[in-house]
Protein backbone atom coordinates (compact mmCIF):
# COMPACT_ATOMS: atom_id res chain seq x y z
CA UNK A 1 0.00 0.00 0.00
CA UNK A 2 2.96 2.56 1.20
CA UNK A 3 4.49 1.36 -2.13
CA UNK A 4 1.53 2.39 -4.17
CA UNK A 5 1.21 5.67 -2.28
CA UNK A 6 4.88 6.55 -3.40
CA UNK A 7 3.81 5.71 -7.12
CA UNK A 8 0.97 7.83 -7.06
CA UNK A 9 2.77 11.02 -5.56
CA UNK A 10 5.78 10.51 -7.91
CA UNK A 11 3.69 10.66 -10.79
CA UNK A 12 1.39 13.57 -9.77
CA UNK A 13 4.84 15.52 -9.24
CA UNK A 14 6.15 14.16 -12.57
CA UNK A 15 3.18 15.40 -14.46
CA UNK A 16 3.44 19.15 -12.37
CA UNK A 17 7.37 19.60 -13.15
CA UNK A 18 6.03 19.22 -16.74
CA UNK A 19 4.56 22.27 -16.71
CA UNK A 20 0.64 21.63 -16.05
CA UNK A 21 0.28 20.67 -19.46
CA UNK A 22 1.03 17.77 -22.12
CA UNK A 23 4.47 17.82 -23.41
CA UNK A 24 7.17 20.02 -23.11
CA UNK A 25 5.79 24.03 -24.54
CA UNK A 26 9.52 24.28 -26.48
CA UNK A 27 8.86 20.87 -28.13
CA UNK A 28 5.59 21.73 -28.79
CA UNK A 29 6.83 24.87 -30.37
CA UNK A 30 9.21 23.33 -32.61
CA UNK A 31 6.90 20.79 -33.42
CA UNK A 32 4.09 23.98 -34.83
CA UNK A 33 6.93 25.59 -36.99
CA UNK A 34 8.29 22.34 -38.43
CA UNK A 35 3.94 21.42 -39.28
CA UNK A 36 4.22 25.17 -40.32
CA UNK A 37 7.31 25.12 -42.78
CA UNK A 38 5.59 21.44 -43.94
CA UNK A 39 2.14 23.10 -44.53
CA UNK A 40 0.64 20.16 -42.45
CA UNK A 41 -3.17 21.56 -41.76
CA UNK A 42 -3.55 18.96 -39.11
CA UNK A 43 -0.71 19.27 -36.79
CA UNK A 44 -1.13 22.77 -36.96
CA UNK A 45 -5.10 22.64 -36.28
CA UNK A 46 -4.23 20.54 -33.09
CA UNK A 47 -1.36 23.18 -31.95
CA UNK A 48 -3.11 26.57 -32.55
CA UNK A 49 -4.17 28.38 -29.76
CA UNK A 50 -8.11 28.74 -30.14
CA UNK A 51 -7.55 32.48 -30.32
CA UNK A 52 -5.94 31.94 -33.69
CA UNK A 53 -8.05 29.05 -35.05
CA UNK A 54 -9.07 32.01 -37.26
CA UNK A 55 -5.64 32.05 -39.07
CA UNK A 56 -5.37 28.19 -39.72
CA UNK A 57 -5.61 28.68 -43.28
CA UNK A 58 -2.96 31.27 -43.02
CA UNK A 59 -0.71 29.58 -40.97
CA UNK A 60 -0.74 26.86 -43.06
CA UNK A 61 0.07 27.74 -46.55
CA UNK A 62 2.38 30.65 -45.62
CA UNK A 63 4.98 29.51 -47.45
CA UNK A 64 2.92 27.90 -50.29
CA UNK A 65 4.98 30.41 -52.40
CA UNK A 66 8.19 29.76 -51.86
CA UNK A 67 9.80 26.17 -52.30
CA UNK A 68 12.39 24.02 -50.62
CA UNK A 69 11.00 25.40 -46.91
CA UNK A 70 13.32 24.15 -44.16
CA UNK A 71 13.98 25.17 -40.89
CA UNK A 72 17.71 25.85 -39.87
CA UNK A 73 19.66 25.70 -36.56
CA UNK A 74 16.13 25.63 -34.96
CA UNK A 75 16.25 25.15 -31.19
CA UNK A 76 13.59 26.63 -28.26
CA UNK A 77 13.92 27.14 -24.90
CA UNK A 78 11.20 28.22 -22.46
CA UNK A 79 11.84 31.31 -20.77
CA UNK A 80 12.08 30.00 -17.17
CA UNK A 81 8.98 28.63 -16.04
CA UNK A 82 6.87 31.57 -18.13
CA UNK A 83 4.41 31.36 -21.12
CA UNK A 84 7.19 32.13 -23.44
CA UNK A 85 9.29 30.08 -25.85
CA UNK A 86 12.11 31.54 -27.57
CA UNK A 87 13.57 30.23 -30.39
CA UNK A 88 17.43 30.49 -32.39
CA UNK A 89 17.72 29.71 -35.91
CA UNK A 90 15.72 30.07 -38.81
CA UNK A 91 13.45 28.87 -41.58
CA UNK A 92 14.81 29.73 -45.05
CA UNK A 93 13.28 29.10 -48.41
CA UNK A 94 13.82 29.15 -52.10
CA UNK A 95 12.11 31.99 -54.16
CA UNK A 96 13.27 31.40 -57.81
CA UNK A 97 16.98 31.20 -57.44
CA UNK A 98 17.11 33.31 -54.43
CA UNK A 99 17.03 32.24 -51.04
CA UNK A 100 14.83 33.96 -48.63
CA UNK A 101 14.94 34.02 -44.38
CA UNK A 102 12.44 33.91 -41.76
CA UNK A 103 14.55 34.24 -39.15
CA UNK A 104 12.82 32.86 -35.55
CA UNK A 105 11.60 34.23 -32.96
CA UNK A 106 10.23 34.30 -29.31
CA UNK A 107 6.54 32.66 -29.01
CA UNK A 108 3.48 32.80 -26.96
CA UNK A 109 2.40 29.29 -25.55
CA UNK A 110 -1.06 28.86 -23.54
CA UNK A 111 -2.31 26.08 -21.87
CA UNK A 112 -5.75 24.80 -23.12
CA UNK A 113 -7.75 21.50 -21.57
CA UNK A 114 -4.26 20.41 -19.99
CA UNK A 115 -2.15 21.10 -23.63
CA UNK A 116 0.15 23.53 -24.82
CA UNK A 117 -0.68 25.49 -28.07
CA UNK A 118 1.38 27.68 -29.99
CA UNK A 119 -0.36 31.45 -30.07
CA UNK A 120 1.74 33.15 -32.05
CA UNK A 121 4.61 35.55 -31.08
CA UNK A 122 5.69 36.62 -27.61
CA UNK A 123 6.07 40.25 -26.53
CA UNK B 1 -17.50 104.94 -74.52
CA UNK B 2 -17.39 101.08 -74.78
CA UNK B 3 -14.42 98.74 -73.19
CA UNK B 4 -13.37 95.11 -73.16
CA UNK B 5 -12.13 93.26 -70.73
CA UNK B 6 -10.77 89.57 -71.78
CA UNK B 7 -9.91 86.75 -70.39
CA UNK B 8 -8.74 84.28 -71.84
CA UNK B 9 -10.48 80.42 -70.85
CA UNK B 10 -9.15 78.16 -73.57
CA UNK B 11 -6.13 76.47 -72.03
CA UNK B 12 -6.01 73.42 -74.27
CA UNK B 13 -3.69 73.45 -77.56
CA UNK B 14 -6.57 71.58 -79.03
CA UNK B 15 -9.43 74.30 -77.76
CA UNK B 16 -7.18 76.77 -79.19
CA UNK B 17 -6.34 75.50 -82.36
CA UNK B 18 -10.29 75.17 -83.22
CA UNK B 19 -11.57 78.57 -81.27
CA UNK B 20 -9.88 81.38 -79.91
CA UNK B 21 -12.63 81.54 -77.17
CA UNK B 22 -12.63 84.73 -74.80
CA UNK B 23 -15.38 85.94 -72.55
CA UNK B 24 -16.02 89.59 -72.68
CA UNK B 25 -16.94 91.77 -70.04
CA UNK B 26 -17.99 95.48 -70.06
CA UNK B 27 -16.25 97.51 -67.77
CA UNK B 28 -15.93 101.00 -66.63
CA UNK B 29 -12.03 100.45 -65.70
CA UNK B 30 -10.06 103.33 -68.05
CA UNK B 31 -7.54 101.47 -70.10
CA UNK B 32 -4.25 101.13 -70.27
CA UNK B 33 -3.41 102.97 -72.56
CA UNK B 34 -5.54 104.06 -76.23
CA UNK B 35 -4.72 104.43 -79.96
CA UNK B 36 -7.52 106.48 -81.07
CA UNK B 37 -7.98 106.77 -85.15
CA UNK B 38 -10.48 110.00 -85.05
CA UNK B 39 -11.51 109.53 -88.90
CA UNK B 40 -13.10 106.36 -88.45
CA UNK B 41 -14.19 107.17 -84.77
CA UNK B 42 -12.51 103.72 -83.37
CA UNK B 43 -10.92 103.32 -80.25
CA UNK B 44 -8.32 100.70 -79.71
CA UNK B 45 -8.87 99.23 -76.01
CA UNK B 46 -6.12 97.76 -74.46
CA UNK B 47 -7.43 94.98 -72.36
CA UNK B 48 -5.27 92.77 -69.56
CA UNK B 49 -6.45 89.78 -68.60
CA UNK B 50 -4.25 86.82 -66.53
CA UNK B 51 -3.36 83.52 -68.33
CA UNK B 52 -4.64 80.88 -65.99
CA UNK B 53 -3.54 77.28 -65.57
CA UNK B 54 -6.18 75.30 -65.17
CA UNK B 55 -6.64 75.16 -61.70
CA UNK B 56 -7.15 78.86 -61.55
CA UNK B 57 -9.88 78.43 -64.44
CA UNK B 58 -12.43 77.60 -62.02
CA UNK B 59 -12.22 80.76 -60.34
CA UNK B 60 -14.68 83.74 -60.80
CA UNK B 61 -13.51 85.84 -63.59
CA UNK B 62 -11.81 89.35 -63.23
CA UNK B 63 -13.79 92.38 -62.90
CA UNK B 64 -16.99 90.86 -62.32
CA UNK B 65 -19.51 88.34 -64.67
CA UNK B 66 -19.06 87.48 -67.96
CA UNK B 67 -21.55 89.20 -69.77
CA UNK B 68 -20.67 87.68 -73.49
CA UNK B 69 -18.86 84.87 -74.63
CA UNK B 70 -17.76 85.58 -78.32
CA UNK B 71 -15.88 83.27 -80.49
CA UNK B 72 -13.16 84.91 -82.26
CA UNK B 73 -13.34 83.16 -85.51
CA UNK B 74 -17.02 83.72 -85.93
CA UNK B 75 -15.96 87.40 -85.71
CA UNK B 76 -13.46 87.12 -88.44
CA UNK B 77 -10.74 87.76 -85.58
CA UNK B 78 -7.24 86.30 -86.72
CA UNK B 79 -3.79 86.69 -85.79
CA UNK B 80 -0.57 85.04 -84.46
CA UNK B 81 -1.26 83.18 -81.10
CA UNK B 82 1.82 82.55 -78.99
CA UNK B 83 2.27 79.73 -76.48
CA UNK B 84 5.11 80.02 -74.37
CA UNK B 85 5.75 77.60 -71.61
CA UNK B 86 4.51 77.66 -68.46
CA UNK B 87 8.47 78.38 -67.22
CA UNK B 88 8.76 81.07 -69.96
CA UNK B 89 5.94 82.74 -69.03
CA UNK B 90 6.64 82.84 -65.30
CA UNK B 91 8.65 86.48 -65.97
CA UNK B 92 5.82 87.36 -67.88
CA UNK B 93 2.38 86.46 -66.94
CA UNK B 94 0.27 88.83 -67.81
CA UNK B 95 -1.53 88.49 -71.79
CA UNK B 96 -1.76 91.57 -73.45
CA UNK B 97 -4.25 91.99 -76.28
CA UNK B 98 -5.07 94.88 -78.25
CA UNK B 99 -8.75 95.17 -79.80
CA UNK B 100 -10.70 97.44 -82.15
CA UNK B 101 -13.95 97.88 -81.39
CA UNK B 102 -15.60 100.14 -83.98
CA UNK B 103 -19.35 100.98 -84.67
CA UNK B 104 -21.47 102.66 -87.45
CA UNK B 105 -24.77 102.93 -88.47
CA UNK B 106 -23.61 100.48 -92.00
CA UNK B 107 -21.09 98.28 -89.59
CA UNK B 108 -22.70 96.61 -86.48
CA UNK B 109 -20.25 96.67 -83.34
CA UNK B 110 -17.39 93.41 -84.34
CA UNK B 111 -13.86 92.85 -82.62
CA UNK B 112 -10.67 92.66 -84.39
CA UNK B 113 -6.92 92.56 -83.41
CA UNK B 114 -5.71 95.72 -85.05
CA UNK B 115 -2.18 95.15 -83.84
CA UNK B 116 -0.38 91.52 -83.74
CA UNK B 117 -2.22 90.02 -81.36
CA UNK B 118 0.21 88.00 -78.93
CA UNK B 119 -1.54 85.61 -76.18
CA UNK B 120 0.68 84.81 -73.86
CA UNK B 121 -0.53 81.88 -71.63
CA UNK B 122 -0.02 79.80 -68.94
CA UNK B 123 -0.36 76.25 -69.87
CA UNK B 124 -0.39 73.79 -67.37
CA UNK B 125 1.50 70.96 -69.40
CA UNK B 126 -0.44 68.00 -68.16
CA UNK B 127 -1.63 66.45 -71.74
CA UNK B 128 0.73 67.93 -74.51
CA UNK B 129 1.27 64.48 -76.10
CA UNK B 130 0.96 62.43 -72.78
CA UNK B 131 -2.31 61.76 -72.84
CA UNK B 132 -1.00 58.69 -74.75
CA UNK B 133 1.77 55.82 -73.81
CA UNK B 134 3.32 53.61 -76.47
CA UNK B 135 -0.34 54.42 -78.02
CA UNK B 136 -2.27 53.76 -75.16
CA UNK B 137 -4.56 56.27 -73.72
CA UNK B 138 -3.74 57.04 -70.35
CA UNK B 139 -7.09 56.82 -68.91
CA UNK B 140 -7.19 52.97 -69.83
CA UNK B 141 -4.19 52.43 -67.75
CA UNK B 142 -5.31 54.97 -65.10
CA UNK B 143 -8.77 54.52 -64.02
CA UNK B 144 -9.86 56.76 -61.75
CA UNK B 145 -13.84 57.13 -61.81
CA UNK B 146 -15.94 60.03 -60.33
CA UNK B 147 -17.12 57.58 -57.74
CA UNK B 148 -13.05 56.76 -56.98
CA UNK B 149 -12.00 60.67 -56.85
CA UNK B 150 -14.59 60.97 -54.35
CA UNK B 151 -13.87 57.90 -52.48
CA UNK B 152 -10.20 59.09 -52.70
CA UNK B 153 -11.12 62.18 -50.95
CA UNK B 154 -13.07 60.48 -48.08
CA UNK B 155 -10.14 58.13 -47.69
CA UNK B 156 -7.35 61.38 -47.73
CA UNK B 157 -9.04 63.40 -45.63
CA UNK B 158 -9.60 60.33 -43.02
CA UNK B 159 -5.92 59.75 -43.25
CA UNK B 160 -5.22 62.81 -42.60
CA UNK B 161 -7.12 62.84 -39.36
CA UNK B 162 -5.13 60.06 -38.35
CA UNK B 163 -1.58 61.98 -39.32
CA UNK B 164 -0.90 60.54 -42.16
CA UNK B 165 1.92 61.92 -44.20
CA UNK B 166 0.63 63.67 -47.07
CA UNK B 167 3.43 63.34 -49.15
CA UNK B 168 4.31 59.72 -48.42
CA UNK B 169 3.73 56.34 -50.30
CA UNK B 170 4.54 52.97 -49.35
CA UNK B 171 5.10 49.71 -51.50
CA UNK B 172 3.44 46.27 -50.83
CA UNK B 173 4.52 43.33 -53.00
CA UNK B 174 7.09 41.05 -53.83
CA UNK B 175 10.47 40.88 -55.94
CA UNK B 176 9.00 42.43 -58.65
CA UNK B 177 9.26 45.57 -57.00
CA UNK B 178 12.12 44.73 -54.56
CA UNK B 179 14.65 45.92 -57.04
CA UNK B 180 16.40 49.06 -57.25
CA UNK B 181 14.79 49.38 -60.72
CA UNK B 182 10.88 50.18 -59.07
CA UNK B 183 10.86 53.78 -59.07
CA UNK B 184 14.48 54.10 -56.80
CA UNK B 185 16.19 55.91 -59.99
CA UNK B 186 13.44 58.77 -59.40
CA UNK B 187 15.17 59.74 -55.62
CA UNK B 188 18.48 58.95 -57.64
CA UNK B 189 18.22 61.80 -60.30
CA UNK B 190 18.66 58.83 -62.71
CA UNK B 191 15.92 59.72 -65.04
CA UNK B 192 15.06 62.24 -67.74
CA UNK B 193 11.50 62.53 -68.28
CA UNK B 194 11.47 64.20 -71.77
CA UNK B 195 7.93 64.87 -73.00
CA UNK B 196 6.72 63.93 -69.78
CA UNK B 197 8.48 66.99 -67.49
CA UNK B 198 4.83 67.86 -66.09
CA UNK B 199 5.76 64.60 -63.58
CA UNK B 200 8.22 66.16 -61.93
CA UNK B 201 6.15 67.42 -59.57
CA UNK B 202 5.38 64.20 -58.13
CA UNK B 203 8.93 63.63 -58.07
CA UNK B 204 9.49 66.52 -56.04
CA UNK B 205 6.15 66.00 -53.82
CA UNK B 206 6.96 62.29 -52.81
CA UNK B 207 10.94 63.06 -52.45
CA UNK B 208 12.32 60.21 -50.86
CA UNK B 209 9.55 57.39 -50.94
CA UNK B 210 10.98 56.50 -54.70
CA UNK B 211 13.95 55.32 -53.00
CA UNK B 212 12.24 53.63 -49.90
CA UNK B 213 12.26 49.99 -50.00
CA UNK B 214 10.27 49.76 -46.69
CA UNK B 215 9.78 46.60 -45.01
CA UNK B 216 6.30 45.43 -46.54
CA UNK B 217 8.62 44.45 -49.80
CA UNK B 218 9.66 40.87 -49.33
CA UNK B 219 10.38 38.34 -51.90
CA UNK B 220 8.50 35.38 -52.68
CA UNK B 221 5.46 37.51 -50.80
CA UNK B 222 1.96 36.21 -51.64
CA UNK B 223 -1.18 37.48 -50.18
CA UNK B 224 -1.38 35.44 -47.09
CA UNK B 225 2.24 36.31 -46.22
CA UNK B 226 0.61 40.21 -45.88
CA UNK B 227 -0.75 39.18 -42.30
CA UNK B 228 1.99 36.85 -41.42
CA UNK B 229 4.31 37.87 -38.54
CA UNK B 230 6.33 35.74 -39.47
CA UNK B 231 6.45 37.59 -42.62
CA UNK B 232 7.80 40.52 -40.99
CA UNK B 233 11.02 41.93 -40.55
CA UNK B 234 12.07 40.99 -37.01
CA UNK B 235 14.59 43.99 -37.34
CA UNK B 236 11.96 46.45 -37.66
CA UNK B 237 8.90 45.29 -36.66
CA UNK B 238 7.36 44.44 -33.31
CA UNK B 239 5.92 40.73 -32.31
CA UNK B 240 2.68 40.02 -33.96
CA UNK B 241 3.19 42.40 -36.25
CA UNK B 242 2.37 41.82 -39.62
CA UNK B 243 4.70 43.51 -42.19
CA UNK B 244 1.80 45.60 -43.67
CA UNK B 245 1.38 47.46 -40.23
CA UNK B 246 4.30 47.49 -39.29
CA UNK B 247 5.15 49.54 -42.67
CA UNK B 248 2.49 51.84 -41.47
CA UNK B 249 3.58 52.66 -38.48
CA UNK B 250 7.11 52.92 -39.90
CA UNK B 251 6.44 55.38 -42.61
CA UNK B 252 2.97 56.51 -41.94
CA UNK B 253 1.98 57.15 -45.58
CA UNK B 254 -0.69 58.50 -47.89
CA UNK B 255 -0.85 56.16 -50.02
CA UNK B 256 -0.02 52.38 -50.56
CA UNK B 257 0.95 50.98 -53.69
CA UNK B 258 -0.17 47.37 -54.01
CA UNK B 259 1.51 45.03 -56.37
CA UNK B 260 0.30 41.85 -55.39
CA UNK B 261 -0.50 37.96 -57.49
CA UNK B 262 2.43 36.98 -59.12
CA UNK B 263 3.22 34.21 -56.14
CA UNK B 264 -0.61 34.01 -55.64
CA UNK B 265 -1.23 30.87 -58.20
CA UNK B 266 -4.17 28.20 -58.06
CA UNK B 267 -6.00 29.36 -55.60
CA UNK B 268 -8.37 32.34 -56.75
CA UNK B 269 -10.65 32.64 -53.71
CA UNK B 270 -7.78 33.04 -51.44
CA UNK B 271 -6.60 35.71 -53.28
CA UNK B 272 -9.86 37.69 -53.88
CA UNK B 273 -10.17 37.27 -49.91
CA UNK B 274 -6.82 38.42 -48.97
CA UNK B 275 -6.76 41.38 -51.64
CA UNK B 276 -9.53 42.90 -49.54
CA UNK B 277 -8.28 42.36 -46.61
CA UNK B 278 -5.57 44.30 -47.49
CA UNK B 279 -7.72 46.92 -48.91
CA UNK B 280 -9.84 47.14 -46.39
CA UNK B 281 -6.87 47.27 -43.63
CA UNK B 282 -5.81 50.27 -46.02
CA UNK B 283 -8.29 52.26 -46.08
CA UNK B 284 -9.30 51.78 -42.34
CA UNK B 285 -6.22 53.02 -41.51
CA UNK B 286 -6.96 55.97 -43.60
CA UNK B 287 -4.10 55.47 -46.54
CA UNK B 288 -5.39 55.26 -50.43
CA UNK B 289 -4.91 51.81 -51.87
CA UNK B 290 -3.77 51.65 -55.46
CA UNK B 291 -3.97 48.72 -56.83
CA UNK B 292 -2.03 47.31 -59.56
CA UNK B 293 -2.16 44.74 -62.26
CA UNK B 294 0.36 42.75 -63.14
CA UNK B 295 2.29 41.80 -66.38
CA UNK B 296 2.60 37.99 -66.42
CA UNK B 297 0.39 35.16 -65.95
CA UNK B 298 2.04 33.16 -64.07
CA UNK B 299 -1.05 32.12 -62.44
CA UNK B 300 -1.95 30.61 -65.73
CA UNK B 301 -3.28 31.95 -69.11
CA UNK B 302 -6.89 33.14 -68.10
CA UNK B 303 -5.12 35.96 -66.68
CA UNK B 304 -7.32 35.18 -63.25
CA UNK B 305 -5.58 37.41 -60.82
CA UNK B 306 -5.28 40.84 -62.90
CA UNK B 307 -9.69 40.19 -63.56
CA UNK B 308 -9.64 39.88 -59.72
CA UNK B 309 -7.83 43.55 -59.19
CA UNK B 310 -9.96 45.15 -61.22
CA UNK B 311 -13.18 43.68 -59.95
CA UNK B 312 -11.71 44.87 -56.04
CA UNK B 313 -10.80 47.81 -57.18
CA UNK B 314 -14.04 48.64 -59.30
CA UNK B 315 -15.49 47.31 -55.93
CA UNK B 316 -14.40 49.53 -53.59
CA UNK B 317 -13.91 52.56 -55.83
CA UNK B 318 -10.38 53.46 -55.88
CA UNK B 319 -7.74 53.53 -57.91
CA UNK B 320 -6.34 50.66 -60.36
CA UNK B 321 -3.26 51.30 -61.94
CA UNK B 322 -3.12 48.67 -64.88
CA UNK B 323 -0.33 47.88 -65.67
CA UNK B 324 -1.31 44.72 -67.81
CA UNK B 325 -2.67 47.00 -70.67
CA UNK B 326 0.68 48.55 -71.09
CA UNK B 327 2.18 45.31 -71.30
CA UNK B 328 0.44 44.18 -74.24
CA UNK B 329 2.70 47.04 -75.74
CA UNK B 330 6.07 45.90 -75.02
CA UNK B 331 8.42 43.20 -76.09
CA UNK B 332 7.49 40.38 -74.48
CA UNK B 333 5.11 41.75 -72.07
CA UNK B 334 8.09 43.62 -71.07
CA UNK B 335 9.05 40.26 -68.88
CA UNK B 336 12.63 38.75 -68.38
CA UNK B 337 13.30 35.11 -69.58
CA UNK B 338 11.48 33.84 -66.31
CA UNK B 339 8.14 35.40 -67.32
CA UNK B 340 7.60 37.20 -64.05
CA UNK B 341 10.50 40.01 -63.61
CA UNK B 342 9.85 43.29 -65.94
CA UNK B 343 12.93 43.91 -68.17
CA UNK B 344 15.72 46.75 -66.43
CA UNK B 345 16.79 50.01 -67.55
CA UNK B 346 19.74 51.91 -65.02
CA UNK B 347 18.56 55.31 -66.22
CA UNK B 348 14.84 56.30 -67.16
CA UNK B 349 15.48 58.09 -69.61
CA UNK B 350 12.15 59.06 -71.78
CA UNK B 351 13.58 60.54 -74.14
CA UNK B 352 14.65 57.47 -75.33
CA UNK B 353 12.78 55.33 -77.88
CA UNK B 354 14.29 52.34 -76.10
CA UNK B 355 13.18 53.45 -72.72
CA UNK B 356 9.63 52.94 -73.61
CA UNK B 357 10.26 49.22 -74.55
CA UNK B 358 11.49 48.37 -71.17
CA UNK B 359 9.25 47.02 -69.01
CA UNK B 360 10.72 48.71 -65.60
CA UNK B 361 10.95 52.19 -67.28
CA UNK B 362 7.32 52.06 -68.25
CA UNK B 363 6.12 50.86 -65.15
CA UNK B 364 7.43 53.26 -63.30
CA UNK B 365 6.46 56.47 -65.65
CA UNK B 366 2.87 54.80 -65.05
CA UNK B 367 3.57 55.03 -61.58
CA UNK B 368 3.92 58.31 -61.67
CA UNK B 369 1.06 58.73 -63.85
CA UNK B 370 -1.22 57.04 -61.07
CA UNK B 371 0.63 59.16 -58.34
CA UNK B 372 -0.25 62.39 -60.15
CA UNK B 373 -3.69 61.99 -60.57
CA UNK B 374 -3.97 61.42 -56.90
CA UNK B 375 -1.89 64.22 -56.06
CA UNK B 376 -4.29 66.21 -58.31
CA UNK B 377 -7.39 65.18 -56.56
CA UNK B 378 -6.12 65.48 -53.06
CA UNK B 379 -4.48 68.71 -53.80
CA UNK B 380 -8.35 70.44 -53.28
CA UNK B 381 -8.04 69.15 -49.85
CA UNK B 382 -4.83 70.33 -49.58
CA UNK B 383 -5.38 73.56 -50.51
Amino acid sequence: MKKAILFLFIVLLTSACAGAGEGDPADIVEKYLQAKVDGEVDIIGTLLCSAMETNLERETRTFESVSDVRAVDMACERVEDSDTVSCEGKIVALYGAEETEFPLASYKVVQEDGEWKWCGEAP
Amino acid sequence: MPTAEVSVTALSLESIAETAAVKITPTTEEPKSRDIAPDAQSATREATSSARGFIAEEESPVDGELAEEVDLTAHNISGDVELQTAEAAASTPEVTVTIDLSATAENPPTIQLVTTPVLTLTIQPTTINTDTLNGIPIDEVIKISPETRERVKEIYVSGQAKGRYPNRFSKLGDSLIATPYFLTQFDKEQYNLGDYAYLQRVIDYFEGSFERYGVAIKAGLHSWGVFDPMWANKEWCQPNESLIACEIRLNNPSILLILLGSNDSGAPDSFDYNLRKVVDFSIENGIIPVLATKADRFEGPDNRNNLMLRQIAADYQIPLWDFDIMADTLPGRGLQEDQVHLTELVENNYTLPETFQSGNAVHNLTALMVLDAILQIVSEEID
